[in-house]
């Protein structure tokens, strides 16, 4: 066809992504550029759509973590879709829906983890504190970290889920209250 | 999930807000002696201290029943002053909670589908995520503060 230049299809890979980190302990948020990470194996990129922000997120900001390595991205109530998958990650696929919260991996070898109580994993990880959260346009996880998001439940209202939902709707049923029980919330708001 | 619900808080203000939210009940802490109002209802099975205020959370100890469980899973910053007779004398306890696997999450997310239960949210885009903090932060709005990433 003359006057029509057969030109290459350009892929705009987008490689470079927006994070707000903290430098310092007390130190203001920063929007920075950072290239985007790869996953490692056993670890998912997620594509974040919207992530909470949690009280105990001044932990970061305030440097009230002990040990906490600057600069940090915070967030740990993520959702969004999986982006890539990193070597040995067989039970999810990309652009699945997912939620990560302040459970942020486990090491499945240690006694607590042998006996299935995963949370209390000697070497436990917390999302956006032991390594960067969601603050961000991408984030990198461990895939046991990951929570299907159910279709009709959008990204901005599973992320406060991850944290503040779960923490009390997880508390409250292991609490021993049963229907009929006369349950008191103190604090109106907030968890 | 079934419970009677109690909720307790500060100021006539809060009580539309509470029921609206699903409690059954409503007992206002500024104007009311709050462990006397919940021995009227037997005692609390459970009293979930979602704010973490250690003055506050201490006061309601009385308020349990016989094996009630007072129920923190967020840390304030200062100690609880208790007094341990009330726990001997109605084996009752205090107990804290850490969030959850990411089944747990999962259940959650499944359980808010189910019983169309949302959070109040307000959001913010990253780039003001600044301002996004500093709302959370002041405790004036008592709603989820959630960034927003875009497309």
């Amino acid at each position: 066809m003359p006057g029509v230049v057969n030109q290459p299809i350009q892929v705009l890979m987008k490689t470079k992504m927006q994070v707000a980190q903290i430098s310092k302990a007390g130190g203001d948020f920063e929007l920075v550029e950072r290239d985007i990470p790869e996953p490692g194996p056993g670890q998912v990129r997620i594509k974040v759509e919207a992530c909470g922000i949690c009280h105990s997120d001044e932990l970061v900001k305030e440097g009230l973590w002990p040990g906490l390595q600057y600069p940090r991205v915070p967030g740990h109530e993520i959702a969004g879709r999986l982006d890539a998958l990193g070597a040995g990650v067989a039970a999810w696929k990309i652009g699945d829906r997912v939620g990560v919260g302040w459970h942020g991996g486990h090491d499945f070898v240690c006694e607590p983890c042998r006996r299935g109580d995963f949370t209390m994993c000697v070497n436990r990880k917390v999302t956006g504190i032991d390594y960067d959260g969601g603050y961000a346009e991408y984030v990198i996880v461990p895939a046991e970290t990951l929570a299907a998001i159910p279709d009709q439940v959008p990204a901005e209202e599973a992320g406060p889920f991850m944290c503040a939902g779960v923490t009390v709707f997880n508390a409250l049923r292991h609490s021993g209250a049963r229907p009929g029980d006369v349950v008191a919330v103190q604090g109106i708001g907030g968890l | 999930m079934g419970f009677q619900t109690i909720a307790l808080g500060r100021g006539a203000d809060k009580e539309a807000l509470a029921r609206e939210l699903g409690a059954h009940h409503y007992i206002d802490s500024a104007a009311l002696d709050t462990v006397a109002e919940l021995q009227k209802f037997g005692g609390a099975q459970v009293i979930l201290a979602t704010a973490p205020n250690a003055a506050a959370i201490s006061g309601v100890i009385g308020g349990l029943g016989i094996d009630g469980n007072l129920l923190i899973p967020a840390a304030p910053n200062d100690p609880l002053t208790v007094g341990v007779f009330p726990l001997l004398m109605g084996r009752r306890r205090i107990s804290g909670w850490y969030s959850g696997t990411a089944r747990d999450s999962q259940d959650t997310l499944e359980f808010s589908a189910l019983s169309d239960v949302h959070p109040m949210i307000e959001t913010f885009p990253l780039t003001r995520v600044a301002e996004a903090y500093e709302q959370m932060h002041s405790g004036k709005v008592r709603f989820r503060v959630v960034l927003t990433m875009g497309s």
